[in-house]
């Protein structure tokens, strides 16, 4: 039975620690990306991470809005990753000049950072729907995850017929089975994150 | 009226519903029009572009099992202990073979560093365009070791050995496992020997 952000955080407010830990497990990749891919070294990033779920605990009684969860998770992992990065940089000397407007650095020399600058707001908001998809197809059947996989990761574009062929059924099967799948698919984003309210942020 | 069948036979491939989503609505070919499930894919690409991008990886499962902890207090006093190498040789010079009198040409140096009971030995050899690096930890527990060389992430071999090559040798280093991160000082790659 799948519960929403809102449903354990109401828990994790009454101390159960079984829901502190399955919402870590559902945002983990969306943390770990967002530490990972802001130019962070991977001590940083474990860093990052952990005051990341370490912030999320110590304000738990503050946070207004438990369906906005994933956003708040990737603002302040950005955040901490941005603080992570001034200190790295404040500690070797280099300047970050993914940030400088006028560089008199050129790339290669000495004071060249070697990673790239912190993620663009477009790139985090990417991730964090990727991550929501991802949360969702977890939530689905075993053979409905099959199915939205084919849709959504399968590296390959395949046929309506081949889809229907690699499931060994016939594409008038294969109709039906899509059309549950993805109501059900709907039906967890539209419970959890309802996406008429992400446009509008 | 089509059939089912109909509509079925003409499902739209994922990459022309992947294109269609792409578009600005109202460009929508006939069968979207009857195939409610199509328009619905379409809709999902549109809203959640994320189609033929990998998977997010997880998270090391340390890392998990230590936020995991934090309710409990655990995760934050679990946290990794920060230590700070200091070097304890660092030498340019290089034996010679038995039998050779004159210099030897290529660069080559040789580093170690302790932090507690860790020590770091590192071997790195300047050959025409590229440094080739061997390095080698003992002490500390049997947790395994990470070497991290700048952006580089070196794995221990089979024998124990950390071997990587680069164009530029390494100027930041440090040393991760589940319990520590050991951080070296910076290296500067200035041989005065030759000069």
């Amino acid at each position: 039975m799948f519960k929403t952000d809102t449903e354990l955080w109401q828990e994790i407010l009454a101390d159960n620690g079984k829901s502190w830990e399955e919402l870590i497990k559902r945002y983990q990749a969306l943390v770990y990306a967002v530490s990972t891919r802001a130019g962070l070294t991977m001590m940083d990033a474990a860093d990052c991470f952990q005051q990341t779920w370490l912030l999320l605990y110590k304000n738990r009684k503050k946070l207004r809005d438990p369906s906005r969860l994933s956003a708040w998770l990737v603002t302040t992992a950005k955040r901490e990753a941005l603080l992570l990065r001034r200190r790295a940089e404040k500690d070797s000397g280099i300047i970050d000049i993914s940030s400088r407007q006028n560089c008199d650095n050129p790339p290669g020399s000495e004071l060249e950072l070697i990673s790239p600058g912190p993620l663009p707001d477009e790139e985090l908001e990417q991730i964090e729907n990727q991550a929501r998809i991802e949360i969702a197809l977890d939530e689905l059947d075993h053979r409905c995850q099959q199915v939205m996989e084919a849709f959504f990761f399968a590296p390959e574009s395949k046929t309506y017929e081949e889809i229907a062929k690699s499931f060994s059924i016939s594409s008038n099967s294969l109709g039906p089975l899509r059309r549950r799948c993805l109501q059900r698919l709907k039906e967890i984003l539209m419970k959890n994150w309802d996406t008429g309210e992400r446009k509008n942020n | 009226m089509k059939t089912r069948r109909n509509i079925t036979s003409g499902h739209l491939s994922r990459k022309e519903l992947i294109e269609i989503a792409k578009e600005q609505p109202g460009r929508l070919p006939d069968h979207l029009a009857e195939c409610a499930e199509c328009r619905e894919l379409v809709e999902l690409f549109r809203t959640y572009a994320v189609v033929n991008r990998p998977h997010l990886p997880d998270a090391p499962e340390a890392w998990i099992i230590r936020s995991t902890a934090i309710m409990t207090g655990a995760g934050i006093k679990s946290k990794l202990k920060r230590l700070k190498a200091v070097i304890a040789f660092d030498s340019w010079a290089v034996p010679h073979p038995v039998g050779v009198r004159s210099e030897v040409a290529s660069e080559h140096r040789r580093l170690r560093f302790t932090a507690e009971n860790i020590v770091f030995d590192l071997r790195a050899e300047h050959l025409q365009k590229s440094w080739v690096l061997v390095a080698q930890i003992k002490g500390g527990s049997d947790v395994p070791i990470v070497l991290e060389a700048d952006k580089k992430v070196i794995r221990p071999d089979k024998s124990g050995l950390y071997q990587w090559s680069g164009t530029k040798p390494p100027r930041r280093i440090s040393l991760r496992s589940d319990e520590f991160d050991i951080r070296l000082p910076e290296l500067v790659w200035k041989n005065r020997r030759l000069k």
